[in-house]
């Protein structure tokens, strides 16, 4: 379990950011896992492919 | 997590009398005085527990700074602890060891964990992985605390920063490390793209405008072929109205009629025949026996070994697959569960059936075929008759055209030049177009085709581009995801570290208002440093000694009561320095403050702190005291404790 303060910021962020619960929950675990020290890359991976970016012809 | 400390012990070592063993009580005591008269170890004591919780180097000096005497070669420190783990489950005990050869100034760390499986000692530090971020030197220190130097924690923290006491204990640098892990984790992924390194918006930009082109130059080269063919065909046409008008001009020409039909006939079967002998002849040269005598000589051979060597063997993979379905060998042996696991493991490495049917034909191939199969050479010395027998005939064709013209057919002329003209421009135009949509590649060497000049490689240009733009497309993607990731970590980490300077803040003022009564000290502000203000100064920077002493303490149990970690809290000397009534405080306050305290206090800290505890129920007491002859006693309990005098001696 991170600690309050931690979850509250990750809660904070991905309100301001508009990620939804499942982005938010999938940080928190990111985070706790590095903190836990088991930590898998494909979890960095994972997360990563959640995060929706404009394509570069719609910034275009 | 909860750590507790139960016990220490040492052998050789300059701490009482060089071999002493103190228990704090199973489970361990609340509260711990162990009262050690200057000289006898608790420095040394002290330092030990730090240097094996954090697995510190030691330099060749410390370590032979902590031998007994010069009649021992070897020394040992052992701290046993009791360790709760996050998730809560039964307590597990870890005894950390620090082994001494004071002969070469080495010492090795080793652990034993009594509740794991086939537990023995383990080499190194072997502690849960959760308290490695804790366990540094530094973060030690706050909780294996030189009461000391109390009074110059307000100062140190300042300079050693009371935000980086947050960040370790509750882990906010996991969240800088983690922003590390993930740029390099995209690194990692951008790396093994296969076609490109480009990353960047500019990358996309540049790749774009080479999948434009390609596409421009493949659709130039489409047009251009469509244009081509469809000149192709109507040249076609032409050729063969022209042909159909010489034709009925010939047939104006009575006895040239004939020999024009025979001719055209003639000109049928040679270009059937040329076709199908090419088609022999391209067939034949695929048949290595039939290329050349030398070849056909050593693919005999090999046939010829293969069959005395009766090769393909009857054994395969089948074989053996049967015999462990068997109950015995085919000598007898019987065969048991662990022989039919290896056989069948085994039978792999030897030939299946179709693999030994793909062997059997090439030999039958390499034996039967040779004699009968038409040689490559004869192949293309009969389609050379052919081509030759077809020049003749378009020699006597051109012949009998202008015969007809020399018996006074004037259209003749004309539809003969024009009927040349068609074609040339269609053996052109034939060539143009195979360049273009070729897709052979022995043709497309041959002439010199490039992605610019050939609709093929044009197509594999363009598709190469877009398949390049895509991974430069997702590797900027990638990069973009980083950053917003690496964003977000940042600002939780920012948010986080705010919240919890906030929390340790009120925590801290709120233990501050029962330490220092006669003032209204209060931090102010944890920013990297502890700002004071007091309701005499809205900044207060000189403070005195009782002052700092209650800083430091109600800062410390703040940070360390409000932890994920429950720690144990290690204090030498902490009333040497306060008068009496401070003591008072101090001693009425900070023994609620742990859930585990071990305090080392020297006979003078008895009044007004010590005495304190005296009636404590939780309490272990211990004293090491010299006696008259120098020997070093331990004694448990209260009564020795308090029996203690000022100079290590027994009242």
């Amino acid at each position: 379990m991170i600690d309050k303060a931690v979850s509250e910021a990750v809660k904070a962020v991905c309100n301001e950011d508009g990620m939804d619960e499942t982005y938010r929950s999938a940080l928190e675990a990111l985070i706790e896992n590095a903190m836990l020290d088991s930590l898998d890359p494909s979890d960095i991976d994972d997360l990563l492919d959640q995060i929706t970016v404009e394509s570069i012809a719609d910034e275009d | 997590m909860k750590i507790r400390i139960t016990d220490w012990r040492c052998e050789n070592l300059r701490i009482g009398e060089g071999t002493e063993s103190f228990e704090l009580g199973d489970p361990p005591a609340r509260w711990s005085l162990i009262q050690m008269p200057n000289g006898l170890g608790k420095t040394s004591t002290m330092t030990l527990i730090r240097a094996v919780l954090g697995g510190e180097e030691l330099s060749t000096e410390k370590v032979r700074g902590f031998r007994a005497n010069d009649d021992v070669d070897t020394g040992v420190f052992e701290l046993g602890l009791l360790i709760e783990g996050r998730r809560g489950g039964s307590p597990k005990n870890y005894r950390l060891t620090i082994n001494f050869d004071f002969k070469n100034g080495s010492y090795q760390y080793s652990t034993l964990r009594s509740e794991e499986r086939g537990g023995g000692r383990e080499l190194g530090l072997v502690l849960p992985p959760d308290l490695k971020h804790i366990l540094k030197s530094e973060f030690i220190r706050l909780f294996v605390f030189d009461g000391e130097l109390a009074r110059d924690i307000r100062r140190d923290l300042n300079k050693a920063a009371a935000d980086r006491a947050i960040r370790t204990l509750y882990q906010l640098d996991d969240i800088s490390a983690l922003q590390q892990r993930v740029s390099y984790a995209v690194t990692k992924r951008q790396e093994a793209l296969e076609r490109t390194s480009g990353k960047t918006k500019r990358g996309v930009s540049r790749h774009q405008k080479l999948v434009d082109g390609a596409k421009t130059q493949l659709t130039k080269l489409e047009n251009t072929l469509r244009k081509k063919s469809s000149s192709y065909s109507m040249l076609e046409e032409e050729r063969d109205k022209v042909g159909e008008d010489i034709a009925s001009h010939m047939a104006r020409n009575g006895n040239l009629e004939k020999r024009w039909k025979q001719l055209n006939d003639e000109a049928d079967d040679l270009a059937g025949d040329i076709q199908s002998l090419t088609g022999q002849a391209i067939q034949t040269f695929r048949n290595p026996a039939t290329l050349s005598s030398a070849i056909t000589a050593r693919l005999t051979a090999l046939g010829a070994t293969l069959t005395r060597a009766r090769l393909p063997k009857s054994v395969s993979s089948d074989f053996f697959g049967e015999v462990a379905d068997e109950g015995e060998c085919i000598c007898g042996r019987p065969i048991g569960s662990a022989e039919r696991v290896i056989l069948r493991e085994r039978k792999e490495q030897y030939l299946a059936q179709d693999q030994i049917s793909a062997i059997a034909t090439m030999k039958d191939r390499l034996n039967t075929s040779v004699a009968t199969e038409t040689s490559f050479l004869e192949s293309c010395e009969i389609l050379q008759e052919k081509l030759e027998a077809r020049q003749v005939n378009e020699t006597a064709m051109a012949r009998l055209k202008l015969e007809a013209e020399e018996r006074g057919d004037d259209d003749m002329r004309p539809l003969r030049k024009r009927e040349s003209e068609i074609k040339i421009e269609l053996a052109t135009l034939e060539k143009e177009i195979e360049h273009l949509q070729t897709a052979d590649p022995v043709k497309q060497r041959a002439h010199q085709c490039t992605e610019k000049t050939n609709i093929p490689l044009a197509r594999r240009y363009h598709e190469e581009c877009k398949a390049t733009l895509n991974e430069v497309k997702d590797s900027y993607r990638l990069s973009r995801q980083r950053d917003i990731l690496l964003d977000q970590l940042q600002r939780i980490e920012k948010i986080a570290l705010t919240d919890l300077r906030e929390v340790i803040r009120e925590e801290t003022n709120c233990r501050l208002e029962t330490l220092v009564q006669m003032e209204d000290l209060r931090v102010e502000r944890i920013d990297g440093v502890l700002e004071l203000s007091s309701n005499k100064t809205s900044r207060k920077d000189d403070v005195s000694e009782g002052q700092s002493l209650s800083v430091a303490y109600a800062f410390l149990t703040a940070l360390l009561s409000k932890a994920p970690f429950e720690l144990p809290f290690i204090v030498d000397s902490p009333a040497v320095s306060l008068d009496l009534d401070v003591r008072k405080e101090v001693s009425s306050v900070i023994p609620e403050l742990f859930d585990q305290m071990i305090l080392f206090v020297i006979s003078s800290e008895q009044a007004a702190f010590a005495e304190n505890f005296y009636e404590r129920e939780d309490t272990r007491f211990i004293t090491l005291r010299q006696t008259a002859n120098g020997c070093v006693e331990t004694r448990y309990g209260l009564e020795e404790f308090r029996r203690q005098s000022a100079d290590g001696e027994i009242t």
